[in-house]
């Protein structure tokens, strides 16, 4: 199928900072797609330039097979990462408005939103003012404003950031819903595990320029199985010093471990016994977290402390 | 999409006028208004029988005393309440006496029971010499009107010497008569009004321009200090944002002036007849308020999108407050020389200066109104007016395109070129 928006050869500079570089993107329709890569990577400023908020220097952008133009953004609905609402207005107008903007008719558009505001469980704030509500709240306004008005392609900057988990939840089955329901959602984010679990297609972009596109499924597949999740009595320096080990993730009360080049998964297991009660074993394909810092390393480049953090969601 | 215009519009009229602040400056306008028109008149009345209460002391055989005291009751009779002195006589014989009095009516006065008191020299209808002694010595009418009446006094005795009698005194003093017409149709009193009414409209004018220039400039200011122009510009242009706020303000700001020249048109004839003055607002014509009008529309849309330009480009009010100074520059600077225009009217200097765009809706609504500009004058500072209003609106929707994603500090006056020039 023809991809709903394409990139091609997008370049960002401000002064001498290169913020994206030669980017190429094909958004397939349809699909949950996730822009992702650490913070500072070009995320946000590839997504303004999307929406025509930044100015391209070089490349195309193209929206169904066409230039971006003023029309066509009735058919948008975007999700900045800076969230901003009209502080005085009240919440159930404030939505309307929006969706007004977005070229539906009132009417239908009041409707709407009682419905939305039902689900969200802020039914009792609508006639409250903006700047009575929480923050969370507030998100939550603003991301009904986006999907109130039923766009061809929502585009969503950082969504989750900032969310409970209840809310996280409720926003992944909404993306889920809006995508059986024939939309195409992007998103970005710099926790991979949070894209790990929803997108059919993912981009990770470091420094400005692409290093993985494609299916997520796809990907995953490319790597070989290496990957081993172990919970026991030991600890991380005890798993670090063995021979069979490359490398050591903690995650949460388990480890996750790259063996050695080649080396068979049943030498880790041997190297353990003795050490302590292994509770756990499993072999598994290294996780988007993983896959990104080989990437990473495969291209020569070294990875900043923060830029790790914040791939593996601890910043967050 | 000029229906997203509407939409936008919309919201900032309605968003506005439901404010507090709204209702409260509606209610408060009439107020001030009120208390412009009757002040001055309240004030006039308060003054005006608040008469000077003074003893008259005369050492000399009581001739000047009687003499003046027949003058002074004739005349309070004569006028009423408003008669501004309240004269007392005092008799002395002797200088001891005259001493002791003086120290008592200088206690008098030193406590505020008195305002004053006159000794009349012994020979004072021959020398007409007195010695007036006050606690304030100018400004004080009751003062004035006194003098009078000693001149009065001493020249009939003077007139009496000479054998000339009262009768044949009336028709020496009778004066001429100047009767003042204006030339064209007004009378002079319509005139009259004409200027007050004119002054008046060019105060709410200036007014207007100034809070509503500021109201725009915070609207658009809010769009950027609260994030949320990222949003609104995934669903118009900058250019209908802009226009919207500009056009939702303008109406506010229309909805206002309505409502206080019902209210004004209502009050005004009460006021005039308070004040003693003939102004109302029917006796001005048609055609003044179809120019009050287009100046009021061109002007608000001239300033406002000044001051939206300034707006656009501070990220918050503190940012503002540097750069709107030169703004409200532009909007004194004409109210300064409106002095000028109404001295002379139709004179080189008020042409030019009526000319100038900024000052247009000012300097060339004051010269219809008391002056007699050509037609082609006229039309074309509108003409002029009218390009600087598209030329100040496009100048503003270019700035807040160009610095709608500086968040953070204010761009310098160096950088604005900078912006403006690349943008070309």
């Amino acid at each position: 199928m023809a991809p709903i928006l394409e990139l091609r050869g997008v370049r960002k500079t401000y002064g001498d900072f290169v913020a994206v570089e030669g980017l190429d993107l094909s958004v397939p329709p349809g699909s949950i797609y996730g822009v992702l890569g650490p913070n500072g990577a070009g995320k946000s400023t590839t997504i303004r330039m999307i929406m025509n908020i930044y100015v391209r220097d070089a490349g195309e952008i193209l929206l169904a097979g066409r230039p971006l133009d003023r029309a066509a953004t009735d058919r948008v609905a975007y999700l900045p990462e800076e969230r901003g609402l009209y502080r005085k207005m009240k919440v159930h107008d404030h939505i309307v408005y929006l969706a007004r903007l977005k070229g539906m008719a009132a009417a239908e558009a009041a409707a709407k939103a009682d419905a939305w505001l039902e689900r969200f469980d802020l039914a009792d704030r609508a006639e409250a003012k903006v700047d009575e509500l929480s923050k969370g709240m507030q998100q939550k306004v603003q991301f009904i404003a986006c999907v109130l008005p039923e766009p061809d392609l929502i585009i969503l900057d950082e969504p989750f950031s900032g969310l409970d988990p209840i809310n996280t939840r409720l926003l992944t089955d909404i993306i889920q819903e809006q995508r059986q329901a024939g939309r195409t959602v992007l998103f970005s984010t710099h926790v991979l595990e949070q894209a790990e679990k929803i997108c059919d297609h993912i981009v990770l972009i470091h420094r400005g320029k692409k290093l993985l596109d494609g299916g997520l499924d796809e990907i995953q597949e490319r790597y070989p199985v290496d990957t081993i999740e172990v919970a026991g009595s030991f600890d991380t320096a005890t798993l670090e010093s063995l021979d069979s080990v490359e490398k050591v993730f903690e995650q949460g009360t388990r480890w996750r471990v790259q063996m050695r080049d080649g080396l068979p998964h049943q030498e880790l297991l041997r190297e353990l016994t003795g050490r302590g009660e292994v509770d756990h074993f499993s072999a598994v394909r290294p996780p988007l977290t993983d896959i990104f810092v080989r990437e990473v390393e495969r291209e020569g480049l070294q990875l900043e402390e923060h830029e790790m953090d914040s791939a593996q969601g601890v910043s967050a | 999409m000029s229906g997203k215009l509407w939409i936008v519009v919309r919201k900032e009229y309605l968003e506005r006028v439901r404010t507090r602040s709204f209702a409260l400056g509606t209610a408060l306008g009439p107020v001030l208004i009120a208390a412009m028109m009757f002040g001055p008149a309240l004030l006039a009345e308060r003054t005006g029988p608040e008469s000077q209460s003074i003893v008259i002391v005369d050492p000399g055989d009581g001739q000047a005393g009687e003499r003046l005291q027949s003058m002074l009751d004739a005349a309070a009779q004569a006028q009423g309440d408003g008669f501004p002195l309240q004269a007392e006589f005092a008799r002395v014989e002797s200088e001891g006496e005259l001493e002791q009095l003086r120290t008592d009516l200088d206690a008098e006065v030193g406590s505020d029971e008195l305002d004053g008191y006159v000794v009349l020299a012994e020979d004072f209808l021959e020398s007409g010499r007195a010695v007036y002694y006050g606690e304030s010595l100018s400004g004080v009418i009751g003062v004035e009107v006194l003098e009078n009446f000693l001149d009065q006094a001493v020249q009939q005795e003077r007139m009496r010497e000479l054998g000339i009698g009262s009768a044949e005194l009336a028709e020496v003093l009778r004066g001429a008569n100047l009767e003042k017409r204006s030339v064209g149709a007004e009378d002079d009193v319509s005139m009259q009004s004409r200027l007050l009414v004119g002054v008046a409209m060019i105060m709410l004018l200036y007014f207007m321009m100034i809070f509503y220039g500021q109201f725009t400039m915070q609207a658009v200011i809010e769009d950027k200090s609260t994030r949320v122009v990222e949003v609104m510009l995934a669903s118009v242009t900058p250019g209908q944002l802009m226009m919207g706020k500009l056009l939702g303000q303008g109406l506010v700001g229309f909805t206002q002036f309505v409502i206080w020249v019902v209210i004004g048109g209502l009050f005004s004839n009460l006021g005039g007849q308070v004040a003693g003055l003939d102004i109302q607002i029917g006796l001005i014509g048609v055609d003044l308020w179809i120019w009050f009008g287009v100046f009021f529309v061109l002007g608000f849309l001239l300033y406002s999108s000044l001051y939206a330009g300034v707006g656009a480009l501070c990220s918050s009010m503190q940012d503002a407050q540097q750069y709107q100074g030169p703004i409200t520059m532009l909007i004194v600077l004409p109210v300064l020389l409106l002095q000028v225009a109404i001295q002379a009217p139709d004179s080189g200097t008020s042409l030019v200066l009526s000319l100038i765009p900024l000052f247009t809706p000012i300097l060339m609504f004051i010269r219809i109104v008391i002056g007699d500009p050509a037609l082609w004058q006229v039309v074309l500072s509108v003409v002029l007016l009218l390009l600087t209003v598209l030329g100040s609106l496009q100048l503003a929707a270019k700035l807040f395109r160009l610095s709608i994603l500086h968040f953070g500090k204010a761009p310098g006056w160096g950088q604005i070129m900078k912006m403006l020039r690349a943008s070309d």
